[in-house]
């Protein structure tokens, strides 16, 4: 062979190999991000969406080099769509899984995968103190409804003294009323309070629901549901000249609500632990990129959203492992933020600080 | 200049020569077919393109026609009217009349589950705000309403001074206009996204609709983003990750970005399988002209082959008789060239061997001629002594004066005087006879019996010869001397020559023998004034001499070189002294 020829050969195999060599997949890390997107609960769902996802684009999903991929489903509040979604995350090798937005959805999701220990399923805003003080492979920047963090509300409740309390809720979030059922009613008791009046069922035709309240100005109506059907709860219940003082649970804590409830929901109270009126720099920050991305006012559950976010790039950042993540999260123990610091315990729950916001000439105000 | 392959490059070039045209040909066939067919989708997507962008405007013109009829009849026919439009409206959901506090007052819709009622308060509502503050009309973003808990838009105008109106649309409308934009393979080619980047139709994947996806997080975005490219062909991965091809425009009313949109695959798949087919056309068409190509090549190589064959045959002194396989006309005149080359050749060859023989011969008659005037000049003085004491014998027998004693004195030196001619004649026939005898010598001995040969040639000239051979250490060597005797003859009568042809003054010539470095050096010089440096370089070459034709063949160094060089594995080179040449022998001590 000529070297004419051996040159030919050679550039052919360089090329050859090259075009080999650059054809090779990137590295690939896939995120599941599940949680209610459409329908009533979507605007929960949605919101953390929107966070988290704007933690991602801001880092152009790209994580030491390897490209991040978050596949979103849809759990609908509905548990065949709940466990679907996991399934799919099973079946597709997916480690590292972000929901979901509802406590009760998160507790079908964590029992489907309180056996795949090298998976991580982590919830921007489950709150339902069954996930509390477990080790598992489960961890939330929420906190939990437990008797510490519901000592305020408490407080007020037992010191205003009302006369009935009649508590409206979601029977589809179980897991997240349960919390407030039991947990809320049992301390309410202890402090000398009262059991609650009636237990309603929002679900229920606004007629039945109608027949069941007959509240007055001195009662306590305390609703825990989603937040378009909170507005429209409240908006029935000022129509018919119900004017109790109306508690609502921080689920429903969304500009939805404010626009959707009129003037109806002013001197509303959420006992929260995010302000939506925050001066804190980062959370004005972001409030800044949301808008800009979205064109619109991010609610206090995509900032959740997208605190989760920036934890998680920030962990990523330095372990490749998902099966050793918790750990190394609660190792560090304590992250900044967007109002404050998140500091986690050895089970993964987190500690802060809740307060009142009330409904002020349609907005949040912290009181 | 680099030495190539002939063969390689014949084919190198036939082959590229063949497939490169072919190449180029099926590339640009290819080219031009994949960019007209390109060209048809964008003509095909523009015309879906414009069309859309039409009709959206279209039917957002007649829901703002919806709102114009309820500001002229409302006011006069109030309730029983509302319900009655949604039976004509069929893009609308709800219709909400809100007083000037954002109150409703009437309303009519189509959800089923009942959960706005009069009295509602929509005050903090961007439709209600944008005209409260002032607007005319307003169309809002994508938002979950509160009626039918989907994403949604609405229309508000004012009525009046104390009425708005609000017309919640449908968004399942654009789905049914979408319906009709399909591709090929079934799926539908629009997606219409609001000005925020939110999914309001995407039958492909509704999902992005009810779930008010944006469209930041997709590859279509930052084409979106770029905004210039509206109307330009465009190729982009959907959340499937498949690739598509598209065009997209914004539409005047509300900015929307309605992207018209095919799978690439499936758009592609005639040309692919046309591509398919003309590069396997394109294959065989290339492995036809490298199979042409190497057995062109080898039909014209095969007898260039034989005839590199025939003359590598030569080159080894073999004959070439006949070369096969000339069919090309140049080839044939090539070979017949080369064989009437090779018999010319075969004649020169046979001339200069005649000539050379011719020349050994010469040679080797003036060496004889020079034997016998050597022998010549040996017997002169013996034979002259001879014939003194014959004739001396008889005169003094004549005169009766010759006694015994004188006369057996004259006989024994007689005697004497013939054993010497008798030896003589024996040196001489020693010398001949060992000519290429093979033995062991010892060379000091040996270069003596030599210049025996020829020191009465120099006395008689006068010529002094310098004897500065070392004795000290026998030099024993295994060779044939009368080749080595050969050549120091040669260069003695050369030197001798000289001496006499330029009539020196005391000529001498000097020989020495040493050994240095497992090498033997004989040494002979003289004081004839030295070569000319011009053809001191020459004097080996055959038939190159400075004598006289009559004189010299020009055969006695190159015959010494040969000698030296191929038969005793030496060397023989001559330098000039002050004095004169010096011809240097070297022999390796293993000889």
């Amino acid at each position: 062979m000529s070297s004419r020829l051996r040159n030919i050969v050679v550039l052919c195999l360089i090329t050859i190999l090259f075009l080999g060599c650059s054809s090779e997949k990137k590295e690939e890390l896939n995120i599941g991000f599940v949680a209610g997107l459409s329908g009533k609960y979507s605007s929960l769902g949605i919101s953390i969406r929107n966070g988290f996802t704007l933690a991602f684009d801001e880092i152009d999903y790209v994580i030491n080099n390897k490209k991040i991929t978050i596949i979103e489903k849809d759990d609908k509040q509905n548990t065949d769509d709940a466990k679907e979604a996991i399934e799919y995350f099973v079946k597709n090798d997916i480690k590292l899984i972000v929901g979901n937005a509802t406590s009760a959805m998160t507790k079908i999701s964590h029992s489907l995968l309180k056996n795949s220990k090298d998976t991580l399923l982590i919830s921007a805003t489950a709150s339902s103190s069954e996930f509390t003080q477990k080790k598992d492979n489960f961890l939330r920047i929420q906190v939990d409804k437990s008797s510490r963090s519901n000592e305020k509300l408490v407080d007020y409740i037992v010191n205003k003294k009302f006369k009935d309390t009649y508590f409206i809720y979601d029977s589809n979030n179980k897991s997240y009323v349960q919390d407030y059922q039991i947990i809320l009613q049992d301390l309410i008791v202890k402090r000398g309070g009262k059991v609650f009046f009636k237990n309603i069922d929002i679900n229920q035709p606004y007629e039945v629901i109608q027949k069941e309240i007959q509240a007055k100005k001195d009662d306590l109506i305390i609703i825990v549901a989603n937040s378009v059907d909170s507005a429209s709860m409240i908006q029935f219940l000022r129509l018919q000249q119900i004017k109790s003082q109306v508690i609502c649970s921080g689920w429903a804590k969304t500009y939805d609500f404010l626009e959707n409830g009129g003037r109806a929901i002013e001197g509303v109270l959420f006992f929260t632990g995010y302000d939506d009126n925050s001066e804190d720099l980062s959370f004005l920050k972001f409030k800044k990129y949301y808008q800009l991305k979205y064109n619109k006012k991010p609610s206090v559950f995509a900032a959740q959203g997208y605190e989760l976010g920036k934890l998680l790039i920030q962990e990523l950042e330095k372990n490749k492992n998902i099966s050793t993540l918790k750990q190394q999260i609660l190792q560090e123990k304590v992250f900044d933020g967007l109002q404050g610091r998140i500091i986690f315990n050895e089970y993964g729950d987190v500690t802060r600080d809740y307060f009142f916001m009330e409904v002020k000439n349609g907005k949040f105000v912290k009181k | 200049m680099r030495i190539k392959s002939l063969k390689n490059n014949i084919i190198i070039y036939l082959l590229l020569f063949s497939i490169v045209p072919l190449f180029i040909a099926s590339t640009f066939i290819l080219y031009n077919a994949y960019n007209s067919e390109k060209k048809n989708i964008f003509y095909k997507h523009n015309q879906f393109l414009t069309q859309a962008l039409d009709e959206t405007d279209t039917l957002l013109n007649d829901i703002e026609d919806i709102g114009v009829y309820l500001k002229d009849r409302y006011p006069i026919k109030k309730h029983g009217m509302v319900s009655g439009l949604l039976r004509v409206g069929k893009n609308i959901n709800t219709v909400m009349i809100l007083n000037n506090d954002g109150i409703l007052v009437d309303f009519s819709t189509s959800t089923k589950k009942n959960n706005i009622f009069i009295g509602y308060d929509y005050s903090n509502t961007k439709y209600f705000k944008a005209i409260k503050n002032g607007a005319k009309r307003h169309w809002t973003d994508v938002y979950l309403s509160l009626e039918n808990h989907i994403p949604s838009i609405s229309y508000s105008v004012r009525i009046d001074k104390d009425t708005i109106a609000v017309l919640i649309v449908n968004l399942k409308v654009l789905d049914n206009f979408s319906k009709r934009f399909k591709s090929g393979d079934g799926s539908t080619m629009i997606q219409i996204i609001d000005k925020n980047g939110i999914y309001i139709s995407n039958l492909q994947k509704p999902e992005t609709v009810s779930q008010r996806q944006n469209i930041h997080d997709t590859d279509l975005f930052t084409l979106y983003d770029i905004g210039d490219d509206s109307y330009k062909q465009i190729q982009f991965l959907d959340e499937d990750k498949k690739e598509n091809i598209a065009i997209f425009g914004i539409s005047k009313k509300l900015n929307w970005l309605i992207v018209i949109q095919e799978n690439y695959n499936f758009v592609f798949k005639t040309y692919y399988s046309n591509l398919r087919f003309i590069i396997l056309f394109a294959f065989v068409l290339i492995s036809l002209s490298i199979y042409f190509s190497f057995k062109f090549s080898k039909s014209i190589l095969r007898p260039l082959d034989e005839m590199s064959e025939k003359m590598d045959d030569v080159s080894t002194g073999k004959t070439v008789e006949e070369i096969k396989y000339n069919q090309f006309t140049e080839l044939r005149l090539l070979s017949t060239n080369f064989l009437l080359m090779q018999s010319k050749l075969k004649d020169r060859e046979e001339q200069n061997r005649l000539k050379d023989k011719q020349l050994h011969e010469s040679s080797k008659m003036a060496q004889m001629g020079e034997m016998i005037g050597n022998i010549a000049h040996q017997w002169r003085q013996p034979l002259s002594f001879i014939s003194t004491a014959a004739s001396g014998m008889k005169v003094q027998k004549e005169y009766s004066i010759l006694t015994d004693e004188k006369f057996y004195n004259y006989c024994d030196q007689i005697v004497e005087h013939t054993h010497f001619l008798s030896e003589t004649i024996d040196t001489f026939r020693n010398f001949i006879r060992d000519n290429k005898e093979i033995r062991e010598i010892i060379l000091q001995n040996e270069i003596d019996n030599t210049l025996k040969v020829i020191s009465s040639s120099l006395s008689n000239n006068y010529i002094r010869l310098l004897n500065k051979i070392n004795y000290d250490t026998e030099i024993k060597m295994l060779m044939s001397m009368g080749e080595l005797s050969q050549v120091i003859i040669n260069i003695i009568n050369n030197a001798k020559d000289i001496l006499l042809e330029k009539k020196i003054e005391s000529p001498y010539i000097e020989i020495e023998l040493y050994t240095i470095d497992k090498k033997v050096i004989i040494a002979i010089s003289d004081n004839g004034g030295g070569i000319p440096s011009e053809i001191i370089e020459k004097v080996f070459d055959p038939y190159f001499t400075t004598k006289h034709k009559s004189q010299g063949t020009g055969l006695g160094l190159h015959m010494s070189y040969k000698i030296i060089t191929e038969s005793l594995k030496g060397k023989i080179y001559v330098q000039n002294t002050k004095e004169g040449a010096k011809f240097f022998i070297e022999l390796p001590l293993e000889n």
